[in-house]
This record gives C-alpha cells, sequence and structure tokens, in this order.
C-alpha cells in the first residue's frame, strides 16, 4: 500500500483526557451492570448500564485512535485477472489430462460417474425414514355417527345453549368422555342469524333449521376460522381473511379461499348434539396431490333445494 | 515498554513465519462509505446473535409437552402450556436479566435480517454483483435466505400462538407442492401436523444447522472479498478500475468495527431496555384450534404473507396433481423471485448480451434493464409486504376489507409495471444523451 493522503493526529482530533473520561464512563456501566444484575434490577435498569458500558468504550477506542495514529488514505494496485493464456490455460490442461488417455480409460471414468449416481439414490432413501407418511392427510377425524359434540370445558350441548349469533369450538367426544383436541375434528357451532339455512347447506344435517356446524380448519392454510360476523352470518378466518357464508354451505364469499368448509352433520339423541355423520368433504387445506371436492356447481346446489 | 501486540504478532511469526501476510493483511486498503458498512453491520449483528443464541440454550427446553409454569409471572401462574412456553416465561420472568438476553437477541436477529438486505440492494443497485464477484453474489443471496430460516425457527421457538400459526401455515405450504407435497411435509414435520418432533428439529435448525452454515457461508464470503478486493465508487483522481483507495485495515478500519460494533451493541441494548418487546404476555401459549386477529410473520416474510392474502382462489388438477394459488402465489413465485435475484448476474449478462468486468460501481441508472429490474422487483416486494398488513390497514381506514384487498390486488400488479417501465426508459434517455457527444464526434471525424 501507498500514502494517498495523510491526516496528522492534533488535539482538536482527540485528547487522551477525553479518552479517559469515556473510559471511566464505560468501566462504570460496566460495573453498574454488574451491581444492577445482582440486585436483580429490571430489564430498564440492565439495558441503560449496558448501553453506557459500550457506547462509552466505543467512544474512548474512536478517541484515542484519532488522537495517536495519522489517518492514512492507501493506495493498492488490483490484483490482475488470469487471462486465457496465462494460468487458466495451466489449470485446464491439468483438469482435462485425462481426455489425452486411451478410450478404455475414459470409459473407466464414466463407470464411475455412473456409480457415483447409485450413491446419491442410496443416501437419499433414509429421507423416508424423517417422519411416517400417510396417504391419507385430512381424511381422518373423530367424527362419526353418534360421536357426542363437547364444547372447550368438555361439555355436552343442547340446543338452547347456543343463542342467535352465537358461535362455539366444539370437540368429539372421547372414549373417556373428554374433548379429543385434534386438530382436524375441530368443529365451529354456529346459530345461523336467519329463520333457515340456504343451500348448498345440507339441511337434513341441521338442527333447529339454523344450528349447523363446520370444520373449523379453514381451507386455505389451515388456520382455525374463529371469527363470526353474526350480523350477516359470515364465518372469518384472521389468518388470510377468508370468509365463509355460514347460512350457506360455508361457501367461500371472500379472501382467498377456493372450497367450503366441510359440514358436519348433527341430529340430537337424548337433548343433546351428536354427529349425524362423518365431515361431508375433505378437511383442510388444498394438497398438491389429489384433487379435493370442490366448490359445488349451480346445478348441484339447485339439486339439494 | 514493547507494544504488546508487538509481542504477540513476532511470537506467531516465529513459529509460522506469517509476518508478510499479516504485514500485507494489516495494510489491506478499506474504501470508505457509509453503504459499504452494511455487511459489517451484518457480520457483528450474528456475532451478536452467537453470544446470546448460547446463553439461551441453557434455557429453552424444545418441547410441545404440557407442563404447569410455576413463578414470577402472575399471568402465567399455575396454568398449563407446552414446556417451551414455559421454559421461556420462566426465563423472561425468573431469571436475572433473562428478559435483556431474549430481547437483544431478538432485536439483532431483526438488524441481522435487514443489514444483508440493505447489503444485497447496495450491491444490486450499483453494479457490484458483475464479474468477477458473481460468487460472491451468489453466496450473499444464499445468506440472505439462511438468515430468513434463522429469524423465521427462532420466531417459532417460543410455542406461542403465532408461532403455532405460522408453523400451520408452512405446513400447509408445503402440502400445495405438486406430486410432494404430502410426503415431503411429513418428511420434515415427521408425520401430520402438529407432531411432538416440530419443536426439537426446529430448535436442532435454528441452534446449529443454521448457524453453522452461515459461518462457513459468511467465512467464504469473506475469504472471496480478501482475495478480490472491494469495489469502489468511481474516483477523479486515480484510475479506479486499477487502483482501490481506502484506509488501511489497521487501525481505522478495525477502529471502525470496533466502534461499530460496540455502539450497535449499546443501541441494542437501549432498546432492549425502553421497547416492551418480545413480550410473550401478549399472545399466550399455542393452543390448537386457536389463533388471533393480526396474526403476521416477522416483517421480511410479509411479502410471502402479502401474496397469500392477495392471490385470488383458483385450483385445477393437470399432469396428475393439483395446482393451487397457494402454490404457485406462496411457493413457486418467491423461489421464483429469490433465485432470480440470486442468479441475476447471469440474467442481465445474458439481455446485455457481453460480459463487464469491472470493480467499479455504477449508478442504478446506468443500465436500463437493470433498473427496470430493481425498481419493478422492489415495488412488487414492497406492496406485497404491505398487503400482509390488510386487515390493519382496514381498520384504520375504516373501509371495507373487501375493498382494500381488490385495490392491493391492482397495485401490486400496476406499480411494478410503472415503476419498472418508467425507470428503463430514463436510465435509457440517459444512456443516449451520454451517447449523443460521441455519435456528433464521430459523425464529424
Amino acid at each position: 500500500m501507498q500514502e494517498f493522503e495523510r491526516i496528522d493526529p492534533s488535539p482538536d482530533r482527540g485528547s487522551f483526557r477525553v479518552v479517559a473520561l469515556w473510559a471511566l464512563a464505560s468501566a462504570a456501566g460496566g460495573i453498574g451492570f454488574a451491581v444492577a444484575f445482582v440486585l436483580e434490577a429490571d430489564v430498564a435498569v440492565l439495558g441503560i448500564l449496558l448501553a453506557i458500558a459500550l457506547a462509552g468504550m466505543a467512544a474512548a477506542i474512536r478517541r484515542y485512535v484519532l488522537a495517536t495514529y495519522p489517518q492514512v488514505t492507501g493506495v493498492e494496485e488490483r490484483p490482475a485477472l488470469p487471462t486465457e493464456a496465462g494460468s487458466a490455460g495451466q489449470v485446464e490442461g491439468v483438469v482435462t489430462a485425462g481426455e489425452q488417455q486411451p478410450a478404455g480409460q475414459r470409459m473407466g471414468r464414466r463407470t464411475i460417474l455412473v456409480a457415483g449416481c447409485g450413491i446419491a439414490v442410496g443416501l437419499v432413501a433414509p429421507a423416508t425414514a424423517m417422519g411416517p407418511t400417510r396417504p391419507d392427510i385430512g381424511l381422518r377425524t373423530r367424527w362419526s355417527d353418534g360421536v357426542r359434540l363437547l364444547d372447550d370445558e368438555g361439555e355436552l350441548l343442547s340446543p338452547a345453549a347456543l343463542p342467535d349469533g352465537g358461535l362455539d369450538t366444539i370437540w368429539p367426544e372421547g372414549p373417556d368422555g373428554q374433548p379429543v383436541r385434534e386438530e382436524l375434528s375441530s368443529v365451529v357451532l354456529v346459530r345461523a342469524p336467519v329463520d333457515r339455512l340456504r343451500p348448498p347447506t345440507h339441511l337434513d344435517g341441521v338442527v333447529d333449521g339454523n344450528l349447523v356446524a363446520y370444520s373449523k380448519v379453514c381451507t386455505h392454510m389451515g388456520c382455525p376460522v374463529g371469527l363470526f360476523r353474526a350480523g350477516t352470518g359470515a364465518l372469518f378466518c384472521p389468518c388470510h381473511q377468508a370468509s365463509f357464508d355460514a347460512t350457506a354451505g360455508a361457501m367461500p364469499t371472500f379472501g382467498p379461499a377456493e372450497r367450503p368448509l366441510p359440514q358436519l352433520p348433527l341430529r340430537l339423541e337424548d337433548g343433546v348434539l351428536v354427529a349425524a355423520g362423518e365431515f361431508i368433504g375433505h378437511v383442510g387445506p388444498t394438497t398438491g396431490l389429489r384433487p379435493r371436492e370442490g366448490r359445488p356447481t349451480p346445478a348441484e346446489i339447485e339439486g339439494s333445494e | 515498554m514493547r507494544n504488546p501486540a508487538a509481542v504477540v504478532v513476532r511470537g506467531i511469526d516465529r513459529r509460522l513465519g506469517v509476518s508478510p501476510l499479516i504485514a500485507k493483511l494489516a495494510v489491506k486498503a478499506f474504501p470508505r462509505h457509509w453503504s459499504f458498512l452494511f455487511g459489517e453491520v451484518a457480520v457483528i449483528a450474528f456475532v451478536i446473535l452467537v453470544l446470546t443464541g448460547i446463553a439461551l440454550t441453557l434455557f429453552y427446553e424444545p418441547s410441545a409437552a404440557m407442563v404447569t409454569y410455576e413463578g414470577g409471572s402472575t399471568l402465567h401462574q399455575g396454568r398449563e402450556m407446552p414446556a417451551a412456553y414455559a421454559s421461556v416465561v420462566t426465563l423472561s420472568h425468573d431469571v436475572p436479566g433473562g428478559l435483556l438476553l431474549r430481547r437483544v437477541h431478538r432485536l439483532a436477529s431483526h438488524i441481522f435480517v435487514a443489514a444483508i438486505l440493505a447489503h444485497l440492494i447496495r450491491v444490486l443497485a450499483t453494479g457490484a454483483f458483475r464479474a468477477p464477484r458473481e460468487l460472491t453474489h451468489l453466496i450473499g443471496v444464499a445468506l440472505l435466505v439462511m438468515a430468513a430460516i434463522s429469524g423465521w425457527t427462532g420466531h417459532n421457538l417460543p410455542f406461542d400462538v403465532l408461532a403455532g400459526t405460522s408453523l400451520r401455515i408452512l405446513y400447509a405450504l408445503v402440502i400445495a407442492i405438486p406430486w410432494v407435497g404430502e410426503t415431503l411435509a411429513q418428511w420434515l414435520f415427521a408425520g401430520e401436523f402438529p407432531t411432538g418432533q416440530m419443536l426439537p428439529r426446529m430448535f436442532a435448525l435454528h441452534a446449529l444447522w443454521a448457524p453453522l452454515i452461515i459461518t462457513a457461508l459468511l467465512g467464504l464470503h469473506l475469504a472471496l472479498i480478501g482475495h478480490q478486493d472491494h469495489t469502489q465508487r468511481p474516483r477523479d483522481d486515480i484510475d479506479a478500475e486499477r487502483y482501490v483507495v481506502g484506509e488501511p485495515l489497521w487501525p481505522w478500519q478495525a477502529m471502525t468495527s470496533t466502534v461499530l460494533a460496540l455502539g450497535i451493541g449499546a443501541v441494542l441494548a437501549v432498546a432492549a431496555a425502553l421497547l416492551p418487546y418480545a413480550d410473550l404476555d401478549l399472545h399466550g401459549p399455542y393452543r390448537i384450534g386457536e389463533a388471533t386477529n393480526a396474526s403476521q410473520p416477522d416483517w421480511f416474510l410479509f411479502w410471502v404473507e402479502g401474496l397469500l392474502r392477495l392471490a385470488p382462489p383458483f385450483e385445477f388438477a393437470a399432469l396428475g396433481a393439483v395446482w393451487s394459488a397457494p402454490f404457485l402465489m406462496g411457493v413457486a413465485l418467491p423461489l421464483l423471485l429469490v433465485a432470480a435475484t440470486a442468479l441475476w448476474p447471469w440474467i442481465e449478462r445474458a439481455i446485455r448480451g457481453h460480459e463487464d468486468v469491472s470493480h467499479v460501481n455504477q449508478r442504478l441508472h446506468d443500465i436500463p434493464v437493470r433498473a427496470a429490474a430493481v425498481w419493478a422487483g422492489g415495488t412488487f416486494v414492497a406492496v406485497a409486504t404491505i398487503a400482509a398488513t390488510n386487515d390493519v390497514i382496514a381498520r384504520l381506514l375504516d373501509a371495507p376489507i373487501e375493498i382494500v384487498v381488490v385495490v392491493l390486488r391492482v397495485l401490486l400488479i400496476a406499480v411494478p409495471l410503472v415503476a419498472g417501465v418508467t425507470a428503463g426508459l430514463v436510465a435509457r434517455r440517459r444512456q443516449q444523451k451520454l451517447a449523443a457527444p460521441e455519435e456528433a464526434a464521430a459523425v464529424e471525424g
């Protein structure tokens, strides 16, 4: 490096008295931090003292260097890049030396390359041990005909428990009488703000004409569809704002969801709500492998009426 | 009294004979400009992250098993919660300095990603990625991706509502990949979401693999810069292609780095003291079937979240697979944008039709195709980022969310188009103006 510019140290660029002051402030901050830490001080006190210790040291070092060293700007010649004719040519000669060999040896090299692919395949196979893979994602839930509905506290539900415009999170009852909190079995029970629900709701799975249950798992990204605009009967996902019409088969009305929330058919047994079967449709987001039931066609909607 | 630094250097040299190397390194010239410090800020943030991260591993428990919290937080006292969440509550409320540690780590992670992003924007805008530095650029983009992965996995470790939600969304994005998505997702998550393996795997990725990979890539990145020297801004007083002008490493650049590191540490400490940040009390632990309003990932993933919110719903079956909006807009498009950024040196060379070997920075508007691409890509990511807060915007403006989404969909297409074309045209006009006197001279000659 050759010198290009130079500024000599001078008193106005930094003095040792200032250096000492900053260094002492830093030390005070550091010791203060240790004391505060032992006394279990609040995060605000600890943070401020630590900042004083660090900032004081930064200022001291800067002042010290400015006061001590001439500020030099240097200039260096950049190393030249190799040219085709120069060193690059030599490297090529080494790498391609094999091509000068007779044909038989070249075949040996190809065999090694092909055999290497075998190793690669062998090393990929253990990935299958990373997790059990099931072909039926989103197809298994705990619901079947006769499974009783439980709320989040594990209580059985009578239709009267849910007032107009009400929404409740529901779980299937397990063998031990406790709610089974499995995501794919989560359900929202909705008292839609209308007298009668409209198709494509499966009306024979509805109680009181307006009490209906849908999967709580958004068909967009799987977030829980937990918000209900009681006035319009819209179910709403907090993640990406997908909206579903709870009064009409939970069809998507707005936002990024493509498919309706699957309906869980209900019936009454001994005065409490039970499932009348499995979900109608596939639970959860789209997978990249198997087509899911999409929107019902207009003909299907009319046909169910 | 002998200078202790000299004693150390001499001692090393007597054993290894490296004094020529040290002498060369000590006077290595570092071109001076504030925009050249972004990379350095990222390195400093990474060092702070590793140091605070080591301390955090002593307290964190990567388990979703339900436990009962007992301790100083009155909000959580006696409640059931995942062990991971409980360990973070304990660290925040019952370990002296624990909250400071968590906040500094969390804030440093934002600075880490932001500094790499600013660095990338500088490199793209000034053409510093051009030959012979394409490899350095490629590694730089890989570092950005690794930084984002580190940030995302770290964000999920406390296993609060936001963490569970973001894990659920990743799982949904992976299963949406045609053909292999279902299998891939179950490999990654060790089964169907949610599994007990999620947290241990994410912890290993966050605390072991990501820092190892970042360290390796960073070493390579710095070695390449050391070997090839820095680029620099054009100079009037010297041929900047042939000579590099700057401060020597010792003591000036070393002083700048040290002061910068201490300064960043001080800023982080003050911020951790004053900002009620990274507090778990706001959200509560993840419970299956629960999510909150205003669910957003960390800011550097807003653009992917925004694309998911704006994508109109569609899916169709073809070639034995399902092609859906979440895959095309939420997986394929972001990966395509990252790949285009990483491969930009080669893409630009192919478009312009000639290789441009240079050590001198340009202005963004010197090259029309680059100006168009950077403005179009940058504004696209910016609008998508804004779209990730569409629910908040709707609430603030008291406007229906439906209208906000439609407006943002239009802006997502229109703004990059207008910005890209305008930037390209401005740059081309500028180029023609610069070329004009030469043409005039050629006609005269």
